[in-house]
């Protein structure tokens, strides 16, 4: 059976079909808060859930000053810690959890809790190509921690790797 | 299965703590305790004491059970009259492992929900313990000078 234009033009199709490359970059979700006066971001993989900051968080004596208190999450002990010691920041503490502080859950593989933030941002789906590497300027302190760098309406924002801060806050660092 | 625990539960420096009741074998005021034994407070092993806090905040002493018979008799001093109550089992809860890690108060085991109250569950023996040190280093003469 001889090829008819039709399937001809049907197979060329076919083929062009097949040439369609998937021009949507990868994305990576992230969600942006400010900590005093700096910006940062942690992977939206690794926040389980974005509590209100008047959630009533108890304190409890014997704990290093990073850790806030403790809360009751549908029944279960969820502790509140404070990264400022750790990225060395200076924040008054009591101004910024009056105003717009957020409490995030943060899991990783070696623990899980909330931190609290003086003001959750956006909750966004970044493209990967918009993160660059972190400058060799980077104050050594935060080395450790951020993986990259992007902006976002026009701020800079620091991207934080929430599996070394939880493995440095164990050690004993903040 | 365990469906509560009965704790001594008491209120210091507006935080509330409980030991478990099977480990404290008595209450009683300040104003009346055995003068051989050292009254230590219950902010010196918190570490939030000054020796002002000491003279004014203890009212009420527990005696724990001993860990052994040779320990010197101490009590424990604390800032308000304690109470007998029962915890279920569903408000007690381990700490962290995460927070057991960083804990500065090693006689710090589990916390309790009571009343919407946050409860720190204190071991007993884990503060004998702590106690040591102390009743190696003081005298009952120099406890009763402060």
């Amino acid at each position: 059976m001889t090829t008819s234009q039709l399937d001809q033009l049907l197979n060329e199709r076919a083929g062009n079909d097949q040439e369609i490359v998937d021009v949507d970059e990868p994305v990576v979700k992230l969600v942006i808060f400010r900590l005093g006066e700096q910006h940062f971001a942690f992977a939206g993989a690794n926040i389980t859930e974005v509590l209100p900051g008047e959630e009533a968080v108890h304190y409890l004596p014997g704990m290093p000053a990073s850790v806030e208190g403790v809360m009751n999450v549908r029944g279960d002990i969820e502790s509140v810690i404070r990264l400022d010691d750790l990225l060395q920041l200076t924040t008054n503490t009591n101004q910024s959890k009056a105003e717009n502080s957020t409490i995030l859950l943060g899991r990783t593989k070696a623990m899980h809790s909330g931190l609290r933030v003086d003001q959750l941002l956006d909750v966004v789906d970044l493209p990967e190509s918009q993160l660059k590497a972190p400058p060799e300027a980077l104050p050594e302190h935060l080395k450790p921690y951020v993986t990259s760098l992007f902006n976002f309406n026009n701020l800079a924002i620091t991207l934080l790797d929430l599996d070394a801060v939880f493995t440095a806050w164990l050690a004993g660092q903040g | 299965m365990i469906k509560q625990l009965t704790v001594v539960l008491f209120c210091h420096q507006n935080q509330w703590f409980a030991f478990e009741a099977s480990l404290v074998k008595g209450q009683g005021s300040c104003s009346f305790y055995d003068p051989k034994a050292l009254l230590l407070p219950f902010n010196q092993f918190l570490n939030q004491s000054t020796a002002k806090d000491k003279a004014q905040q203890t009212t009420h002493w527990l005696r724990l059970a001993a860990q052994s018979t040779d320990a010197k008799p101490w009590l424990l001093g604390i800032a308000s009259e304690a109470e007998l109550i029962e915890l279920p089992a569903e408000q007690i809860h381990t700490l962290p492992p995460h927070l057991l890690a960083r804990r500065t108060f090693p006689a710090l085991q589990a916390v309790a929900w009571y009343q919407q109250r946050l409860v720190s569950i204190i071991d007993a023996r884990v503060l004998q313990g702590l106690a040591h040190p102390w009743l190696a280093s003081v005298t009952p003469d120099a406890s009763q000078a402060e």
